[in-house]
C-alpha cells in the first residue's frame, strides 16, 4: 500500500511539473507571437492606427503582462506600451504606463531607469521643467549605477547650457563630476569604472575643463595604482595630455608608466606605439622611434 | 516473354501478394503500426522539449548545438524536422531494426501458408538482433555519410536545396536498393551479416528494376514532405507554427507505409527467388 501510494506521489509531482511547464513562459511566447501577427502593423507604428485598433493592441498586450509578469519580456512590452502612448501623444497614460514599468519591475533596473527618464521627458515636452528634474534627480538617486542613471546628470547639465542657464549649469556639472568621483571612489575595483570614467571625461570636455579632469585622474590613479582601471586612466591621461593641453612630455612619461607599472596591460602594445609616434612629432628623432618600432616588433612579433 | 516486360508484371505480381497477405493476416501490420506509434512518441517528446521534465535532458543539448532561441516559441517548430530526422536516424538501427525483422518473419510465416505468430516472429528477430542491428548501422551509417560529403561546403554545385534534395533523395534509394533484401535474408535464410549483405547486392544485380521500382515508387511519396520542409517558415508564417507538428504526423503515417511496403516487398522478391531457385515456382 505504502508503495502504491509512493508511486502516486511520485506521479502526482511529474503531473505538476509538466503543468508548470504548460503553463509558464511558453504560453506567454506563444500569446505574444500570435498579437503580434494579429497587431504588428500596429506596435510597429502606433501613431498611424486606428483608435479601436489602438485599444484592441494595447489590450492584448496588457493581456499578456498581466498573465505573464514574471516572463522575461513582459517589462519590455510594458515599457513599449509606453511608447506607444507617447506615439500617440498620449502622454498621461503613457506616463501611467511607464509608471508600470517602475513599480512592477524593479528588477529590471535598466528598463526601470529608461521609464523614469521618459517620464522625466515627457514633463519637459510639456514644459514642466521642475517636474522634469525632480523625475531626473529621483532617478540618479534610485539607479546611479546604470547607464541612465549615469547619463541623467550630464543631460541636466546639458540642458541649462543649452538654455544659457550658466550657473545652474556649473553647479549640476559639478554635481556630475561629484556624484562620479564618489562613484568610484565607493568602488574603485568595479568593472564599471571605466564607464563611469567615460562620462567624467564627457562632464569635463563639455566644459573644456581639461586640466582639472588630469588633475582628478591623476589623483585616482595615485589612490588605487592596482585596479583595473588604472592603466587606462593612465592612457586616457597621456591621450589628453599629447593632444589637448599639448604637452607630449608629460604624455611620455605617462605611457612609459603605463609600460613599466602594467606590463600584462592590453593597452601596453598602443603605449608603446604611442610613444614612437611622441618621438617622431617631437623632436623628429627618428633613431629613438626607430628603436621604439623595433622594441614593438620584439615584443609583438605575431602582430 | 522479354525481360522488361517480366519485370513489370512481377512487381504487380508481388504488390498483389502483399496485399493479400495482409487481407489474411492483419497481424503482419503490427509490427509497422508499434513503429508508428513509437514515432509518434518520439514526436511528442521532441515537441515537448523545452517544458520540465524533458528539457532536463533535451533542453541543453538543444542550446549546445542549435542555440537558446530553438527552445522557445515558434522557432522550435523549425527546428522539429530535424530534431525528429536526426531520432529516427539514431533509433533506426536500434529499434527499427527489430520492428522491421518481426514484419520479415510474420510475412515469411504468412508466405509459407502457415499461420503467422506474435511470439515466434519477436522471438526470431530478438535472437538475430545483433545481426540486423549491424546492418541497420551500416545502411545509415553509409547514407549519412554519403550525405554529409555531399553537403561539404566547397560543393558549391548543390547549393541549390531543390538539387540537393533530389540528389539526397537518389542517394537513398540506391543505399536502400543496395541493402534492402539483407534484413530478410538474415530472417528468412539465417545467414550472417556478410552473407546476407551479399545475397543482397546478388538479388539487387539479378532483380534490379523490379527492386528500383518497389523501393522508389513508395519512397516518392517523401518527396512533397523535403520541399514543404525547405518552405516551412513561409508555411508556418502563412497559417500557424504548429502546422509543423500536422506535417510530421503524416510524415509518420507515410514513413509507416513506405518502410512497411518496402519490408515486405523486399521478403515477397526473396521468397519467391528462392522458391525459382529451388524450381518450385516459376519467377
Amino acid at each position: 500500500m505504502k508503495s502504491i501510494n509512493k508511486y502516486i506521489f511520485i506521479f502526482s509531482l511529474e503531473t505538476l511539473m509538466f503543468c508548470i511547464g504548460c503553463g509558464g513562459y511558453y504560453y506567454a511566447e506563444k500569446t505574444y507571437w500570435h498579437v503580434n501577427r494579429k497587431h504588428g502593423e500596429t506596435i510597429r507604428t502606433p501613431a498611424e492606427a486606428a483608435e479601436k485598433e489602438f485599444h484592441q493592441t494595447i489590450n492584448a498586450l496588457k493581456k499578456i503582462v498581466s498573465g505573464y509578469p514574471t516572463w522575461g519580456r513582459s517589462a519590455k512590452i510594458q515599457f513599449h506600451i509606453g511608447e506607444m502612448y507617447i506615439a500617440r501623444k498620449d502622454f498621461g497614460n503613457a506616463r501611467k504606463e511607464l509608471m508600470e514599468v517602475v513599480m512592477n519591475f524593479p528588477e529590471k533596473q535598466e528598463l526601470c531607469a529608461q521609464a523614469q527618464f521618459l517620464i522625466g521627458t515627457l514633463f519637459e515636452k510639456q514644459g514642466n521643467w521642475k517636474e522634469a528634474l525632480h523625475n531626473y534627480e529621483e532617478l540618479v538617486e534610485r539607479y546611479p549605477n546604470t547607464i541612465v542613471g549615469l547619463q541623467v546628470p550630464l543631460y541636466i547639465a546639458h540642458y541649462y547650457q543649452r538654455h544659457n542657464m550658466k550657473t545652474e549649469s556649473e553647479k549640476a556639472y559639478a554635481n556630475a563630476v561629484h556624484k562620479y568621483v564618489n562613484l568610484i571612489e565607493m568602488n574603485p575595483y568595479d568593472k564599471q569604472v571605466p564607464v563611469i570614467q567615460h562620462f567624467l571625461v564627457l562632464a569635463h570636455r563639455r566644459q573644456g575643463k581639461w586640466n582639472e579632469l588630469v588633475d582628478i585622474l591623476q589623483r585616482m590613479v595615485d589612490k588605487y595604482p592596482n585596479t583595473e582601471a588604472a592603466p587606462l586612466t593612465l592612457h586616457r591621461m597621456a591621450a589628453i595630455c599629447r593632444d589637448i593641453l599639448h604637452n607630449s612630455d608629460k604624455a611620455k612619461d605617462l605611457y612609459n608608466r603605463i609600460i613599466l607599472k602594467y606590463p600584462n596591460s592590453r593597452l601596453q602594445k598602443d603605449a608603446q606605439l604611442q610613444l614612437a609616434n611622441i618621438s617622431i612629432l617631437q623632436r623628429s628623432d627618428v633613431e629613438q622611434a626607430k628603436k621604439e618600432f623595433r622594441n614593438i616588433q620584439e615584443k609583438y612579433p605575431d602582430n | 516473354m522479354n525481360m522488361g516486360r517480366k519485370s513489370f508484371l512481377t512487381v504487380f505480381t508481388i504488390w498483389r501478394r502483399i496485399l493479400t497477405l495482409l487481407r489474411q493476416h492483419p497481424v503482419i501490420f503490427i509490427p509497422s503500426i508499434l513503429l508508428a506509434v513509437l514515432d509518434t512518441v518520439m514526436l511528442t517528446t521532441l515537441f515537448l522539449s523545452p517544458w520540465p521534465p524533458f528539457s532536463a535532458v533535451l533542453a541543453p543539448i538543444i542550446r549546445t548545438f542549435w542555440g537558446e532561441q530553438f527552445l522557445h516559441y515558434p522557432a522550435n517548430f523549425l527546428l522539429l524536422p530535424e530534431l525528429f530526422s536526426l531520432a529516427r536516424n539514431g533509433t533506426g538501427p536500434i529499434v527499427n531494426v527489430l520492428f522491421t525483422g518481426v514484419t520479415v518473419s510474420l510475412a515469411h510465416q504468412a508466405y509459407i501458408n502457415l499461420l503467422p505468430r506474435w511470439g515466434a516472429g519477436v522471438k526470431k528477430a530478438v535472437k538475430k538482433y545483433v545481426r540486423l542491428a549491424v546492418v541497420g548501422s551500416i545502411t545509415i551509417g553509409l547514407l549519412l555519410l554519403l550525405i554529409r560529403i555531399l553537403r561539404y561546403p566547397s560543393f558549391v554545385i548543390w547549393r541549390s536545396p531543390e538539387l540537393t534534395f533530389t540528389i539526397e533523395f537518389l542517394l537513398s534509394i540506391a543505399i536502400q536498393m543496395l541493402f534492402v533484401f539483407a534484413i530478410p535474408s538474415i530472417i528468412v535464410e539465417n545467414k550472417k551479416i556478410s552473407a546476407a549483405l551479399l545475397r543482397s547486392f546478388s538479388l539487387l544485380r539479378k532483380h534490379p528494376w523490379i527492386t528500383l521500382f518497389f523501393v522508389m515508387a513508395p519512397s516518392s511519396l517523401l518527396i512533397p514532405f523535403n520541399y514543404i520542409y525547405a518552405k516551412l517558415p513561409l508555411l508556418m508564417e502563412r497559417s500557424f507554427p504548429e502546422i509543423t507538428l500536422f506535417v510530421l504526423a503524416n510524415h509518420i503515417l507515410v514513413l509507416t507505409f513506405i518502410d512497411c511496403f518496402v519490408t515486405l516487398s523486399a521478403t515477397v522478391l526473396l521468397l519467391a527467388h528462392r522458391d525459382a531457385e529451388t524450381g518450385s515456382v516459376i519467377l
